[in-house]
């Protein structure tokens, strides 16, 4: 009998947490739905005074490298093409063991200048700052590896301007999209961060730095991230927005306040997830501080990434998203239920720690002990196939309210079919993807509790356009 | 091991199983029936986007060679009949009407305006201010400001308050179309308690204003909120887009007569002129380091050779953009050549002072 009062009470709290989940999920939804129109109302209205140019904000735009030499020169010439009116590039080297240095400095006619390095922020060593003879807004540092929060460090210690934008050497931006990111600092002097959104580069046609012609990719793991990348930005992330609550910016594309960063203590060395906990700090310090901020998130201005196509790489990701996830929530387990933490502390910290850490638990664990109670004849099977109903119906249901986001807004990928393929994802991705997703995210998450260190290993990606070849990402450990 | 039917619904009526698997079932088949019409509502979107699109196609083909030869060809089209615009088409038109208005500018702009008024556009967007939803309405507001319809002067010039940003500077936009003598007053006297104004929205609004109609009323805006540093500040920022000698005389009283640091480093980011240098020199050694780093900005910009000491003085500064600075503005100073510079910099005794100077000699070769 105890065993099933115990089976009892699982599928209670497992049918509570999907109920809680969707509810939060369809909270946020509706306040992504609000925004989403705002932003259409915005985009459709031609007659807004134009932007004066001077005043906008400077930026300076800091790629880190590391072993990149492959890619580098088409990434920089990428970025040097932006559609903005001032800005500097600054290309940290990340103490690259292959030809990154030399490429550089061949194809930009880097020559080295005395710089006086500020260390506002501590970094590992700085062998030497270049400046480019052909592009006077282009600078390099070449430093000792100290991985990508290391190296955004580094480039914000040298940064001119008041605004920085961190990105990887091997995104790419849209033209215009660095505009639409300072916009929010021009409405609101408060806004100290902006995010935009990373959207998969796979399938794409790319030219000259720059996604040309949108498809979707024909890899099926490189399509359920499609479809899982949208729910993360489309209502994963700005559903927070409106209640200035967004925890993550994604470290592949984000404009910063330089001088909050700087005050925050920059980008910390110690996690994988040093993106998420430089946003949790940057909270932290004004929600504790009492101080009138803002960070926000804009679903158009798009940054485009290529995903992992294979099992192995995409498990590390998921695995290393999870340990920043964990270590993020226990380095700022301070601002839970703070009396100044506001809608950080009292409903996003709690959700990410619910359903965003332990959400896997729950939901791994859940589906074990039915299985098993439904194999040792505690329930009948019936009970089985309607929960594991419930988890699918949940997922899909999730999927579709992105996809109608994306439809009723952004429609980057134009054509019909599209659109089914997309929508039979969304589907699909709930029959195996999810769960081995939900593993990964659970054994994760016992690795960071059991103490072991997460590793950022090389990932290999095809590159845009390129054939199949090895980049070890300036994130990997 | 295998259970048979009978105890498994046994242990279900015992232990409430029956009761969760209900509700877990009837969740789920709400969530379903949900995701199907989202999935239904997401068909339907495109379909209707498909279908505006291909109508927007077919009145672009229509439309853009008449708005191009009334936009770029002298009369011809006055006379010329012209395609009619179904009613459910009217919104479409106007959007891209407006569009066409944005990229064109005097001459252009009043012969689409005419012809606007031959297709009555002004009485369908006068009608258009009252629609329930807000897109509608904020075209409306575009497309009469762009005719300088006076009769909408009054119902546009009650959004200019709207507590929403959007509505309140299209409105803004469209008021100094109408009528700008009226309208940059109302839209300046509001720039320092409109903080959701975004500043370079409004500073498009102001340059492309007839200094004429907006002089006077900055300047008066000006002295007007002198008493407060945040709405002096705030209006400030707009000074560069007058270059007006009055409007330069009057922030150098308001810099004369500032102590708040913050309206002081204003006051200095928009000085350009060289009369106002002994203003800005005394602030070199302000206890401020933003404020002595645009002291010596403004030195490097327009200081003469009687600056050059004190510019040398800030190589020493403790804050390093002071220094970076003041090592630019030797660069820059045209009484010192390379020799100067190395002279200068084997005279400093602080490293700091000497690697700085370094850096901005070097730096400067490559401008």
């Amino acid at each position: 009998m105890n065993i099933e009062l115990f089976v009892n009470g699982i599928q209670w709290v497992f049918l509570l947490y999907f109920i809680c989940l969707g509810t939060c999920y369809i909270a946020l939804n509706i306040s992504s739905f609000v925004s989403v129109q705002r932003l259409n109302i915005r985009n459709e209205v031609a007659g807004m005074p134009p932007i004066y140019t001077e005043f906008m904000y400077p930026v300076s735009i800091i790629a880190a490298a590391y072993n990149e030499e492959t890619t580098i020169c088409d990434s920089v010439r990428a970025l040097l093409q932006l559609k903005y009116t001032e800005f500097e590039i600054i290309i940290v080297n990340d103490g690259s063991t292959d030809r990154t240095m030399e490429v550089l400095i061949n194809s930009f006619g880097f020559e080295r200048v005395p710089e006086a390095y500020r260390h506002r922020i501590a970094t590992r060593p700085i062998r030497g700052v270049y400046l480019s003879t052909e592009y006077p807004n282009l600078r390099l540092v070449d430093k000792q590896r100290g991985w990508k929060a290391d190296a955004s460090n580094a480039g914000i210690n040298v940064a001119r301007f008041p605004l920085v934008c961190v990105t990887d050497a091997d995104s790419l931006l849209q033209r215009g999209s660095l505009q639409r990111l300072v916009q929010p600092f021009l409405d609101d002097p408060t806004t100290i961060a902006a995010g935009g959104t990373i959207r998969i580069a796979n399938g794409c046609k790319v030219s000259g730095g720059f996604v040309e012609h949108v498809e979707l990719p024909r890899s099926p793991l490189a399509l359920f991230q499609v479809v899982e990348y949208m729910r993360g930005f489309l209502f994963g992330r700005l559903g927070w927005s409106p209640i200035n609550a967004l925890l993550i910016i994604s470290g592949a594309f984000g404009v910063f306040h330089k001088e909050s960063v700087i005050a925050a203590g920059g980008y910390c060395r110690h996690t994988v997830g040093e993106d998420m906990e430089l946003v949790a700090r940057l909270h932290r310090q004004a929600r504790l501080e009492q101080k009138p901020y803002r960070i926000v998130f804009l679903p158009d201005p798009i940054c485009w990434t290529e995903a992992p196509v294979h099992f192995k790489d995409l498990r590390q990701q998921r695995m290393r998203w999870q340990t920043g996830l964990a270590d993020v929530l226990s380095m700022h387990k301070q601002l839970f239920f703070h009396p100044n933490s506001g809608t950080v502390g009292w409903i996003a910290f709690p959700f990410y720690l619910i359903f965003e850490l332990i959400g896997p638990v729950i939901e791994v664990l859940g589906l074990c002990i039915i299985a098993t109670a439904a194999w040792f004849g505690w329930i009948d099977y019936g009970s089985l196939a309607i929960f594991v109903f419930l988890s699918v119906s949940v997922g899909t249901m999730l999927s579709a309210s992105a996809l109608l986001l994306e439809e009723s807004s952004f429609r980057v990928y134009r054509r019909f079919t599209d659109l089914l393929v997309l929508m039979t994802v969304a589907l699909v991705e709930n029959l195996g993807y999810r769960q081995l997703t939900s593993i990964w995210r659970f054994v994760a998450l016992i690795k960071w509790l059991s103490g072991s260190e997460s590793r950022w290993d090389p990932v290999r990606r095809a590159g845009f356009g390129a054939d199949i070849k090895t980049r070890i990402d300036v994130n990997k450990k | 091991m295998i259970c048979t039917t009978a105890r498994v619904q046994a242990l279900n009526s015992i232990t409430g199983f029956e009761q969760v698997s209900h509700i877990a079932l009837w969740t789920a088949q709400i969530i379903l029936f949900t995701t199907l019409a989202i999935f239904t509502l997401i068909v339907l979107l495109r379909a209707r986007l498909n279908f505006r699109e291909e109508r927007a196609a077919a009145l672009i083909s229509v439309w853009r060679p008449v708005l191009a030869a009334a936009a770029f060809s002298q009369g011809s089209t006055r006379s010329a009949v012209l395609p009619t615009v179904k009613k459910r088409d009217i919104v479409l038109f106007l959007r891209q009407w407006s569009a066409v208005q944005e990229t064109v500018s005097g001459d252009a702009s009043i012969r689409l305006n005419g012809l606007a008024r031959r297709l009555q556009l002004d009485e369908v967007a006068l009608k258009l201010l009252d629609h329930r939803r807000i897109s509608m309405r904020l075209l409306a507001t575009v497309v009469l400001g762009h005719m300088r319809v006076a009769e909408a002067w009054l119902p546009v010039w009650e959004d200019l308050d709207s507590q929403n940003t959007l509505v309140s500077l299209v409105s803004a936009n469209a008021l100094t179309q109408i009528c700008p003598s009226r309208a940059i007053p109302e839209l300046i006297a509001r720039i320092p308690v409109r903080h959701d104004w975004p500043a370079d929205r409004i500073a498009s609004i102001l340059a492309a204003a007839d200094p004429h109609n907006s002089e006077e009323p900055f300047k008066s805006a000006l002295l007007e909120a002198t008493p407060n540093p945040q709405h002096t500040i705030s209006l400030l920022k707009f000074v560069p887009i007058f270059a007006s000698p009055s409007i330069d005389e009057l922030v150098t009283k308001i810099l004369i007569n500032a102590s708040d640091p913050s309206l002081i480093a204003a006051c200095l980011r928009v000085l350009s002129n060289p009369a106002q240098l002994p203003f800005a020199r005394k602030l070199v050694t302000h206890d401020e380091w933003y404020v002595r780093v645009l002291a010596i900005r403004f030195l490097g910009q327009t200081g003469t050779v009687d600056d050059t000491k004190r510019v040398v003085r800030a190589l020493m500064d403790e804050e390093w953009w002071v220094r970076y600075r003041a090592a630019q503005a030797l660069c820059h100073f045209p009484w010192i050549d390379l020799k100067g510079l190395r002279k200068i910099q084997q005279e400093q005794s602080d490293d700091f002072a000497r690697d700085i100077l370094e850096q901005a000699i070097s730096e400067a070769k490559f401008e």
